[in-house]
């Protein structure tokens, strides 16, 4: 009785976490990363990918939950460390900002149809003719 | 590097431009402040309330081909006696990518590039990216600002993960052109003669731990200048050496964040005074940082901030004793409490606020010979509000 009681509790005070999906541009040759290359990915350090190509990354605003839950789930940091890092890297000089867009829809959009384009999606999206990369 | 080679390289990269570069990025911020540092020069010397609190920057970067990105900013600051105001070119340099790989990069940057080995070095002067409006003087001496924010020349950056976590190695090697003003700064006001830096050698190491949240540094500085006496005045020729070592932490969690930088600092003044006069001292200081989220648009923090102008010396009694008391002890420390509040009003825009307790003038400027008419009390106090916008 005490488990199922505990089991309703953790389910009720819980907030439901949207799991989160990394896509890329279906001509990016990679099935999988690290979480320490998607990082190096997503702090803009790394620019280019194996085959030479330039990276472009697709990110929502800092306050979207599913960029929240991006940063925590799969790069393992706070969504405050990467915007520290890119205000770093865009007002010193050794790196850029990545794109940012307002909803999902475009991010998906924009990832699709850019060549090099990395960026996420909710877990249970719908297959839009993106590579989905795993993170392990 | 001379501004007229700065000149030239701006003009050769432009020709580098390739049919795979892409646009120009632009980004900027403006912010305006209003300070008051009462019984202290720090500010201004009437230790009334101040406006010269102002940051404004606008840089630019473009993609030149693969493996060549160019980047520059153009600042102006207002700091008032903090450090030479005015327009600067704070950096402007070529961005070469020779290792671009998964696990590893390395960079190479020519030209005027930002110190990249302290935890807040390479944005000091961007309200935005700053825990607190005027950082921890034991660290970020603002009187050294424009020596320590960039340099003229090469550095090297690498960055490395491996199943211990992620390394990220810096070097450069390079000189900052100093003013007349800065000479002043640093000196003092009633030297006439000019001051060169002949070289700043730095090198620095981050280790983030795989899973973990904090971060280690440590980093090494080594710096020579010269100063060359002009007729007729009370100085003589002198050579001055400061080397540093620091060890930095920080600590991330989601609601809150603490950062340390602690260090020790050896300067030596050959000359200067008298032709053969020669003193070396080891200073040291640190300081603890801590940002505590309120909620998603407040945050407050609180610093503690350590200086010792001479670890041998920690009040200052030797400093009174050798010039028969011509200079009080306080100016052989600083030490200070600050609390602050920050609130974004709207995307971009913020505002800050702060106070600080400051116990001693060790980091007022000018460094060597003390305005004591100003600085007649050994305890202080400073307040700033700042709004600051960025795109």
């Amino acid at each position: 009785m005490f488990k199922y009681l505990l089991f309703f509790i953790v389910c009720f005070f819980t907030a439901p976490v949207q799991a989160v999906q990394v896509i890329a541009h279906p001509s990016i040759e990679l099935h999988h990363l690290s979480p320490a290359q998607l990082r190096a990915l997503f702090s803009m350090r790394q620019t280019q990918w194996p085959d030479g190509s330039a990276v472009r990354v697709f990110v929502l605003s800092s306050d979207h939950p599913l960029h929240q839950n991006f940063c925590k789930e799969q790069l393992r940091m706070f969504p405050y460390q990467l915007d520290n890092i890119w205000n770093r890297l865009s007002f010193s000089g050794i790196g850029s900002r990545p794109q940012q867009v307002a909803t999902e829809q475009e991010l998906i959009e924009l990832v699709q149809s850019t060549p090099g384009g990395i960026g996420y999606r909710a877990g249970n999206a719908n297959d839009t003719g993106v590579r989905i990369i795993e993170i392990r | 590097m001379s501004k007229r080679s700065l000149a030239v390289l701006a003009v050769f990269l432009g020709g580098l431009n390739t049919a795979s570069a892409q646009e120009w990025q632009w980004h900027g911020f403006l912010s305006q402040g209003m300070i008051q540092a009462d019984k202290s020069n720090f500010i201004n010397q009437s230790g009334k309330p101040s406006i010269a609190l102002t940051e404004l920057g606008i840089n630019g970067a473009k993609q030149l081909s693969p493996n060549f990105r160019l980047a520059g900013q153009v600042v102006y600051l207002d700091g008032g006696n903090r450090y030479p105001s005015g327009l600067k070119l704070d950096y402007l340099f070529l961005d070469w990518a020779l290792l671009n790989q998964l696990d590893w990069q390395l960079n190479a940057y020519v030209g005027r590039f930002k110190n990249q080995h302290w935890i807040h070095s390479s944005t000091r002067d961007v309200p935005l990216t700053r825990p607190s409006i005027v950082l921890p003087q034991s660290v970020y001496f603002d009187p050294f600002r424009d020596i320590a924010v960039s340099s003229d020349g090469l550095a090297l950056k690498s960055s490395i993960d491996t199943s211990f976590g992620n390394f990220a190695l810096n070097w450069s090697l390079g000189a900052t052109p100093l003013s007349e003003q800065q000479t002043k700064l640093l000196l003092g006001d009633r030297v006439d003669g000019r001051s060169r830096q002949k070289y700043v050698h730095q090198a620095s190491a981050f280790w983030q731990p795989e899973m973990s949240h904090w971060t280690f540094g440590v980093s090494l500085l080594d710096s020579e200048f010269s100063y060359r006496d002009a007729s007729a005045e009370l100085f003589y020729d002198a050579d001055f050496m400061v080397q540093r070592f620091m060890l930095n932490a920080q600590y991330h969690r989601e609601r809150w964040q603490l950062a340390s930088e602690l260090f020790q600092e050896r300067m030596d003044i050959r000359g200067f005074i008298a032709p053969e006069f020669a003193i070396a001292q080891f200073g040291q200081g640190g300081y603890v940082q801590g940002i505590y989220q309120l909620s998603a648009d407040l945050r407050i923090h609180a610093m503690a901030d350590y200086f010792v102008a001479n670890k041998d010396d920690r009040r200052g009694k030797q400093l009174m004793a050798m010039t028969q008391g011509e200079i009080p002890d306080y100016f052989g420390f600083q030490h200070s409490l600050s609390v602050g509040v920050s609130r974004d009003l709207a995307p971009r825009v913020r505002v800050q606020l702060e106070h600080h307790w400051v116990h001693g003038a060790a980091r007022l400027a000018p460094v060597v010979v003390p305005d004591l008419i100003t600085n007649r009390h050994s305890h202080w106090q400073l307040w700033a509000l700042q709004l600051m916008y960025w795109f």
